[in-house]
């Protein structure tokens, strides 16, 4: 009888042995140009991660949030900023932002209680703005103290869809010009001096990606929504916008069915970079679409290829991340401004967004 | 903890002394079946039969507490008192198949089944068909099925049971069961609530600062009702089932969660009912089910502080299903078995806040036609046949092939062999979900095969009973979402990969009699099953040849019941293996697996007689080392906790 006790507890005593936690990893990046490397994972699996890549000594640093701080990064990472020598992370379905030390990925602080966070826009260093796919605001808070100072309505309580969901954002002058993506068509223009909504430009459906070029023109990637979408689907299009005037100088369409995504520019501002299966680049000049690919994707299968793209503002080099099955880590490719493979590096799970730290 | 062991064990052989010096009156243990009974139609197959004590012990749990400590199925449970899915010999929740006495339960819009809403309060049997062997009941089981039913009592005259669970966490749970009848008309109405705050606390290392913190917005109650009405009349016998059942669960955040106030809920209601005909001659039984069912499932999801709400999706589903049965045996050597049956399901699901769904139906109908041999004493073979269709699909031959040697004349060891295919249907969601369903989408087709010895040693007051199978299975077309290569940032469902699924399952039952008095039962099982994609397309793909995330390679279970006159010890120690979270199965300090954990729950028991009244009393610990762990990345789990149940029977 007491063998058999013994044994059923021994068992017991075994699995109830708990891990020893993992030590600290110290990082100093300091001085070293780099880029910081968000990581989605999973919605609702929590493994989001960042890694860090240093171009000259062709390494990378992987989980060094969690490595430095001992928690996870959490659930969806969707976004990074770098100001004043901080990284802001936004993790999405956490509904938080995380705040690291942009040199060593300490932990800083966290800016909480927010309901689906995708984007940050720093308007001066006591200023920026949150954008968030349910609040149907924008979320004011202090970089300097991680305090939320308040809100942007952007509620439309006239149409039948939950608008606005807000997305990414420019900035020229004081008007702040924010995508936005779901169930949407819009472009909000907010005053940054009042916080406070004072036009709309209309264009395709659903716009994502956003960015404002050398001649103050804003360029708009919009998706189109998909097959049985409510509000509607369309070809995708690119749509180029005065920033001064608000009127749609021009506009370019995609074939129904393609998904042309992550709209970036040089850092002369002046060529377009997007994903529509392979890389395209395009100058802010150009009358049409790109006719030939830069970088061609070699993926014939059903899943895989290119899934996000970041310009290096220091030498144009382009960042491609291949989430590959979504479940596994992903790869990175660096790629030079023309189109020449020069390394890659595996990273975490969804590479999505790129954040370039030039010092 | 060394200590806290010798203490133990000190504990359990000083209570043994204690309670055999208390104890004289002699009162009669209730009846336990322990073997299931042998059928020709389980012969040549591996079925197993999960016993009553196993019912017993678990009254007052869920069907998927039952089948994670008494079965090699892993149940992937999303926390306690939510939803539930199995996994069957490694393959997807949707290739369990479920029948509730007879009629396949499983959802049409998702393919699978929530065992976390079936009390084990409300069924009297349960057993389980094995890769092959579940094509006797239906298509698509690739992993193989789960066999739920009910059965009359027709020594019942008048009877009541009641149960009060009072569990921590505010956890309570009320059963009542009230039999009557004559034997030849029986009725039997059984009612049930559960409710738990489930506040249970625990240490959040899911955030900065970490920090000890109490499971919030994790609350549930469920409710329910069974009627069943029984007669038999000469050959003929009838019965009616009728099923009620409605839960609602606050679905809680994963550790991570910072973000504003959320109300995430699930509510489901379901209603089930299913007339029986039988009438049976000597050679020949003719069988008519009819069933109905209706399930309702409302996901919502708001935010409280913007007002506002992100989903409320609203989802319908109604079937409808018949089968006819007709088994005749020819001879003593040779049965036919021949069924047909049909369904038709609508889904209607619908999201008010994203303003999207779909409403789409199916038609199916499955014959079968399958013959049992009994070549010698000792050579017994099955061959069956299955005909499907569905929607504009015919698949016209399933077969499947089985055969068992008995290695002795007692007919107590038997070597086992079953070869099948199998095929099963694309969910409706797979077909249609906007975005991202697939009309395209091809059934998965599978291949299996297994061998078993099975072996059962009775001698005067031990027995010994045991069954080792191995099993292979090639699951081609296997359906999975995932992120399309057209860019798309919604998922698209195609028929991506060819799974191989191999590994073996042993259970072993031990019974010893110390005296008239004194009973052990020790039993275990173990199940291996390494599932892989053999199939990864992209050269940088590293999933080929590795784990499905959340299956894991090993599980086991282990189970010891002393009862001593009145007076019952009880142990049940479940064991998950390792499961992988990520699909190239990378494990660093930072990439997370879920650890293997091996939990210890405990019950004693005390049964009393007060004539005309029977009545048991309980106290349960669950998780009795207190061991940390996650079933599911970033969620926690509760350590130990503590329940107690009192049972009053009475039974004329």
């Amino acid at each position: 009888m007491r063998i058999v006790a013994t044994i059923f507890l021994l068992i017991g005593l075994f699995s109830a042995c708990t891990e020893s936690p993992v030590e600290t990893v110290f990082f100093n990046f300091s001085g070293n140009r780099g880029v910081y490397i968000v990581n989605e994972g999973n919605f609702m699996y929590g493994n989001s991660s960042l890694s860090f890549y240093d171009p000259e000594l062709k390494r990378v640093y992987n989980h060094i949030f969690q490595a430095r701080n001992g928690a996870p990064l959490g659930d969806v990472a969707q976004s990074m900023n770098l100001h004043n020598n901080l990284g802001f992370i936004v993790v999405n379905n956490s509904g938080k932002i995380y705040v690291i030390d942009s040199q060593t990925a300490e932990y800083r602080g966290t800016i909480s209680g927010l309901s689906s966070p995708r984007y940050i826009h720093f308007v001066n260093s006591e200023k920026a703005y949150v954008t968030d796919l349910y609040a149907r605001k924008i979320t004011i808070f202090n970089p300097e103290t991680f305090q939320i100072k308040g809100n942007i309505p952007v509620n439309n309580s006239k149409s039948q869809f939950n608008q606005h969901s807000t997305e990414q954002m420019v900035q020229y002058k004081n008007k702040v010009f924010v995508t936005c993506w779901s169930y949407d068509n819009k472009i909000l223009v907010i005053n940054s001096d009042n916080d406070q909504l004072v036009d709309s430009i209309e264009v395709f459906k659903q716009p994502a990606g956003i960015q404002l070029d050398r001649d103050n023109k804003i360029w708009v990637l919009c998706d189109g929504g998909f097959e049985g979408n409510p509000f509607g689907y369309e070809q995708p299009g690119l749509v180029k916008i005065d920033a001064e005037t608000l009127e749609i100088e021009r506009s370019f369409r995609f074939k129904l069915g393609e998904h042309p995504q992550s709209l970036r520019l040089n850092s002369t501002k002046d060529t377009l970079y997007f994903i529509n299966r392979h890389v395209w680049k395009m100058s802010v000049n150009d009358k049409k679409l790109p006719e030939q690919p830069l970088i061609t994707s070699n993926y014939t299968s059903l899943y895989g290829g290119f899934y996000s793209i970041g310009i290096d503002p220091a030498n144009n080099d382009i960042y491609l991340g291949d989430a590959i099955d979504h479940r596994q880590n992903g790869i990175v490719y660096r790629y030079s401004s023309n189109g020449k493979l020069l390394d890659e590096f595996k990273v975490g799970i969804t590479p999505g967004n790129f954040a370039f730290k030039t010092k | 903890m060394k200590l806290f062991l010798i203490g133990l064990l000190l504990f359990c052989s000083r209570a043994e002394q204690a309670l055999a010096q208390k104890l004289s009156d002699t009162i009669s243990i209730e009846e336990v079946q322990v073997f299931g009974k042998r059928k020709i139609e389980e012969t040549a197959t591996t079925i197993t039969h999960i016993d009553t004590m196993a019912l017993q012990m678990m009254k007052t749990q869920t069907i998927s507490e039952l089948l994670s400590s008494y079965s090699p199925v892993f149940i992937k449970s999303y926390g306690r008192g939510s939803a539930a899915t199995a996994s069957f010999r490694g393959t997807a929740s949707s290739h369990t198949q479920v029948y509730w006495n007879g009629v396949r339960i499983n959802s049409p819009m998702r393919g699978d089944v929530d065992f976390s809403l079936f009390p084990v309060y409300f069924i009297d049997d349960i057993s389980l068909q094995h890769g092959g062997s579940s094509l006797q009941s239906g298509s698509g089981a690739l992993g193989g099925s789960v066999l739920i039913n009910n059965k009359a009592d027709w020594t019942d005259r008048l009877s009541v049971r009641f149960i009060q669970t009072a569990e921590s966490f505010g956890t309570y749970k009320e059963y009542l069961n009230l039999g009557y009848g004559n034997g030849k008309l029986q009725f039997k109405t059984r009612l049930f609530s559960d409710h738990s705050d489930n506040d249970f606390p625990f240490y959040n290392y899911g955030v900065l600062p970490m920090h000890p913190a109490i499971q919030k917005k994790a609350d549930y109650t469920k409710n329910g009702l069974l009627q069943e009405i029984y007669a038999r009349r000469g050959k003929h016998s009838f019965s009616g089932k009728f099923w009620a059942y409605s839960s609602r669960r606050n679905l809680p955040q994963l550790m991570s969660f910072e973000g504003d106030a959320r109300n995430e809920t699930q509510k489901d209601a379901n209603i089930r009912g299913i007339i029986d005909w039988k009438y049976v001659t000597d050679k020949n039984k003719f069988e008519l089910v009819l069933g109905a069912n209706w399930n309702r499932l409302n996901y919502f999801r708001s935010s409280t502080e913007a007002n506002f709400v992100n989903f409320d999706s609203r989802s319908h589903e109604k079937s409808w299903s018949s089968r006819l049965n007709f088994d005749r045996k020819v001879n003593e050597r040779f049965s036919l078995v021949w069924s047909l049956a049909s369904g038709y399901h609508t889904v209607s699901v619908f999201d008010r806040a994203q303003k999207i769904g779909y409403d789409h139906n199916r038609f199916e109908m499955s014959l079968l036609n399958s013959a049992y041999f009994k070549a010698s004493e000792r050579f017994f073979f099955s061959f069956l046949m299955r005909s499907e269709l569905y929607d504009q699909h015919l698949i016209g031959a399933i077969p499947s092939f089985g055969a068992e040697y008995f290695i002795d004349e007692k007919q107590q060891h038997s070597l086992k062999l079953n070869v099948a295919r199998n095929y099963h249907q694309p969910s409706l969601n797979d077909l249609y979900w906007i975005p991202g369903g697939n009309p395209q989408l091809k059934p998965e087709k599978g291949y299996s095969g297994d061998v078993g010895l099975s072996i059962s040693k009775p001698t005067g007051n031990q027995s010994f009973s045991g069954q080792l199978t191995g099993f292979m299975s090639l699951i081609d077309d296997w359906i999975v979402w995932q992120p399309s290569a057209n860019g798309a940032y919604y998922w698209e469902a195609s028929n991506l990969r060819k799974v191989f699924s191999r590994g073996v399952e042993l259970q072993v039952h031990y019974q010893k009699k110390f005296g008239p008095q004194i009973q052990l039962d020790l039993k275990g099982n173990y199940s291996h099953s390494a599932t892989s994609n053999v199939d990864a397309v992209p050269s940088v793909d590293e999933s080929r040849g590795k784990q499905l995330i959340y299956i894991p390679k090993d599980k086991a279970n282990l189970f010891a019941e002393l009862n001593f006159k009145n007076t019952y010890l009880k142990l049940n120690e479940p064991f998950t293996g390792k499961r992988y979270t990520s699909s190239n199965n990378v494990e660093s300090d930072y990439e997370k697996i879920l650890n293997p954990n091996w939990l210890v729950n405990s019950a004693v028991g005390q049964k009393v007689e007060l004539k005309p009244l029977l009545i048991d009393i309980s106290l349960q610990i669950e998780n009795l080392l207190n061991t940390d762990y996650m079933a599911i990345l970033w969620r926690p789990m509760p350590g130990r906790y503590y329940s107690a149940t009192i049972q009053i029977q009475y039974k004329k």
